[in-house]
């Protein structure tokens, strides 16, 4: 039935509008997340792939907070 | 209480580092071999196995798949145990990863040097080697899930991101392309025809180039950079929207490398209005790379490292913002099937991929060996002789690729085409042909000075293979903690992060190839194509075992230019029994859609054929093409007809009934024809050479539309 409905498929023209629709929805859900870490986070997570003293520091203060 | 001590596996990450520098080496002379047969193709010395049809795909594999590759895998095996704080998940596992894939790439080169392939750009590998592909993918995607599982660190860095999307990825992508039914053990018939077979290609070769060439190396990016500058990353909240917004966008924008094709319009409009938007996220990556350096520039001017890097990630911005340019309509009525894109290529390889493979090899082995780089005079001559070598690489085939393309599109006031000789508008651009192959060869010149370095480097340096570190075992954290964002808390959870990312690549992929593949409208038939005959079939096998597809296009975009030159523009219809399709993506010679039709501008008889194989530059003096003269002398193997039919029928072919077992009394019946006919022209040539077959099938292309009658039927005889 699926398949049946697939090639028939009417008004492939709007496959446009529409992708372009599911991805601002997406990409606002994503910016949405992003923008919702506080800046102090944001500084503290850049540092990362830096130090390991920083890190094992992040990973027990992340440890502890759980 | 101490924290337990484990130890870092350096040894897998020098392993995968000398075979980057070593693949590295090979595939670009491959490539400057390749370079200087443009000027001199006598430089194939008449044997099968060095033409330019055979090692372009042994150079383009070479670099993405051996250079690049272990590139990225030296990249990742060393991150992602500092960034998970954990030895990689098995040393048999890591050990198997890098010698499975060594081994794919010697027989990758061997097959590719036979003429084995199947004559889809960057997924030649036939299918023997494919499955052995997919295995050793999944190697590396266990080793590396089982380290990110069994980390010490709560939380997994953006670099990881990008790491498990381009495993998934590329799984994804190869496995859909790849599916063939085997005819033999080293030939195969893709499942998709024409048009579907060209839109899954592309839709696998643009995201080999997102996936492979992109993704991991933004990952090493984000660690590498940071690590060389000693600067945290500018923003990580860019690096979320970096991120999703980049492999949601990357996989729609396939179509554009088929635009004025006959797919679809939908399918084309989506190609290009993606592949505009990409320009964001690609930007956004940059601009985090960029900034990274903020405060640190003075670092830049002293230190090797950074300066590749720093021109790594610019080349990147280039050729990301040169890329959607491309993907406009009308730019890509001049750029494609030009050398432009072989100049946009070459920015993001040597540029982006070349560049930051150096910048972090430059880094990583004197941390590896504890040691300081040998000679950081000898590593800035390596950087500029790169840069040069970039800059006279690509500058040289834009200003050719325009020449030419307005060569293609000139009338004069009588509205003739300017320069009907195809040949003409290929001698002008000689001189850039020539320019390039400098610019390569500086390139590579760069190169050697930088494994001379790092080979000195390594005998001043004392190595380590088991390095130890200490970290506290990770405590499981449970839900989301009040206060902490959900990616944040996705970012604990590697399985399901695996899973997000996989459902965004899938929309993307589904909406566009779905629909494709089940719409009946998207290809409308046209009665008169039929399938080709058992001679035909053969020689269009040659043809893309010679890999003429890697010249000659296949597609005559619907221009008046086009069609002055070429003929009928092309249709949907024309492609259905072609597996796989050959449309080919430049044109080094001219198009050959519309080679056998008698009455178009193009048509040769079968003697003029025979001897331009032979020897090109005998007709054409200026002629750039090789010469074929093995098909002269090689016998026709026609133990394989009956197996080939059956596998068409599979395919949908509509062969007759039972017609495997009779194929080869048709197949002889035109070969002898074409043979006495060459006979007529003073040619001695026996039916049973490959040549026949390959004279056929050119005799066959683009005539099925000006038939009158009804489409071919089988056996032969019955179209009396
Ligand atoms: C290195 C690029 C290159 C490769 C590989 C190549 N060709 Fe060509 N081909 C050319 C060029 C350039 C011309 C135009 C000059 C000439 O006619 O020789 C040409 C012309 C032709 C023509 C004449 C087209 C016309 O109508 O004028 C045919 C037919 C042809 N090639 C077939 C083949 C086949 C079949 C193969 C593979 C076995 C092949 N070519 C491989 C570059 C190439």
């Amino acid at each position: 039935m699926l398949r049946q409905f697939l090639q028939n498929l009417q008004g492939v023209d709007v496959y446009g509008i529409l992708s372009t629709l599911i991805f601002f929805v997406f990409f606002s859900i994503v910016a949405y997340q992003a923008m919702k870490i506080k800046k102090e986070d944001d500084r503290k997570y850049c540092r990362f792939p830096l130090d390991d003293e920083d890190q094992d520091i992040q990973n027990d203060q992340d440890n502890k907070k759980n | 209480m101490e924290n337990p001590t484990f130890y870092y596996d350096n040894k897998i990450v020098k392993s995968f580092a000398y075979a980057t520098l070593f693949w590295g080496v090979i595939g670009m002379l491959v490539g400057l071999y390749a370079a200087l047969q443009f000027i001199w193709p006598g430089l194939t010395f008449n044997i099968p196995y060095t033409t330019f049809g055979r090692i372009r795909p042994i150079h383009t594999n070479a670099v993405i798949f051996a250079f690049v590759g272990n590139g990225m895998f030296t990249g990742i095996y060393y991150s992602l145990q500092r960034l998970t704080k954990a030895r990689m998940f098995n040393d048999v596992l890591s050990k198997v990863h890098f010698w499975g894939w060594q081994l794919i790439i010697v027989l990758a080169a061997l097959s590719f040097a036979f003429g084995i392939t199947t004559g889809k750009e960057y997924a030649e590998l036939e299918w023997p080697i494919d499955i052995l592909v997919a295995l050793i993918w999944v190697v590396f995607g266990w080793n590396m899930l089982g380290t990110i599982i069994k980390r010490r660190t709560q939380h997994i860095y953006v670099a990881i991101w990008f790491y498990i999307a381009t495993f998934v990825t590329v799984a994804i992508l190869h496995i859909v392309n790849s599916i063939a039914i085997p005819v033999s053990l080293f030939k195969s018939y893709p499942i998709y025809a024409g048009v579907q077979d060209a839109l899954v290609q592309w839709w696998y070769g643009h995201n080999a180039v997102a996936f492979f060439l992109t993704t991991p190396y933004l990952g090493l990016m984000y660690y590498f950079l940071p690590k060389a500058a000693n600067r945290p990353v500018y923003s990580y909240k860019l690096s979320i929207i970096h991120f999703w917004a980049l492999i949601f966008l990357y996989i729609w924008a396939g179509p554009h490398h088929l635009l004025y094709s006959s797919l679809p319009n939908w399918a084309q409009s989506l190609g290009v209005v993606f592949s505009i938007m990409l320009i964001a996220p690609s930007w956004g990556g940059m601009v985090n790379g960029l900034l990274t350096l903020r405060g640190a520039w003075d670092k830049v001017r002293e230190d090797p490292v950074l300066k590749f890097m720093v021109v790594a990630v610019t080349a990147y911005g280039m050729s990301t913002f040169e890329g959607p340019m491309m993907s406009l309509k009308s730019v890509n009525a001049i750029s494609h099937f030009t050398d432009w894109t072989v100049g946009h290529a070459h920015i993001g390889a040597l540029g982006w991929n070349g560049f930051l493979t150096f910048g972090m090899l430059y880094w990583l082995i004197p941390v590896l060996f504890n040691t300081k780089i040998y000679s950081k005079k000898l590593a800035n001559t390596h950087f500029w002789l790169g840069t040069l070598g970039i800059i006279m690489y690509a500058v040289p085939l834009y200003w050719g690729a325009i020449t030419q393309a307005l060569m293609w599109k000139e009338f004069t006031p009588e509205g003739m085409l300017r320069y009907p000789n195809f040949l003409e508008t290929v001698t002008q651009i000689i001189p850039m042909y020539a320019t390039r192959a400098i610019g390569g060869g500086l390139y590579i010149t760069g190169v050697l000075f930088g494994v001379v370095n790092i080979i000195k480097t390594v005998k001043t340096g004392k190595f380590v293979g088991d390095e130890a570190a200490s970290a506290p075992a990770l405590v499981k954290a449970g839900g989301k903690a009040a206060g902490e964002s959900t990616h944040r808390w996705l970012e604990r959870k590697p399985v399901l992060f695996m899973i997000l990312a996989v459902v965004v690549i899938l929309i993307g992929g589904l909406i566009e190839i779905v629909p494709m593949y089940l719409i009946r409208s998207n290809i409308p038939t046209i009665s008169s194509v039929g399938p080709y005959t058992p001679l035909e079939l053969h020689g269009r096998d040659i043809y893309v075992r010679e890999g003429c597809y890697t010249c000659h296009s296949q597609m005559i975009r619907p221009f008046r230019s086009e069609t002055e030159r070429y003929g009928e523009y092309s249709k949907a219809g024309e492609f259905v029994y072609d597996h796989p399709f050959q449309w080919g993506s430049k044109r080094n010679g001219p198009d050959l859609a519309r080679e056998g039709v008698v009455t178009g501008r193009q048509y040769k008889p079968n003697s003029w054929h025979y001897q331009h194989m032979l020897n090109p530059q005998a007709l054409n003096v200026q002629s750039i093409m090789p010469s074929f003269k093995w098909l002269i002398s090689n016998k026709l193997d026609i133990s394989t007809t009956a197996r080939k039919v059956k596998v068409m029928q599979f395919l949908g072919v509509p062969y007759p009934e039972g017609y495997d077992k009779i194929a080869n009394q048709d197949l002889i019946k035109q070969a002898t024809e074409i043979s006495e006919n060459l006979k007529a022209s003073g040619i001695q040539c026996d039916p049973d050479k490959e040549i026949i077959a390959v004279i056929a099938y050119l005799q066959r292309l683009g005539t099925d539309i000006t038939r009158t009658g009804p489409a071919v039927s089988f056996p032969l005889s019955s179209n009396k």
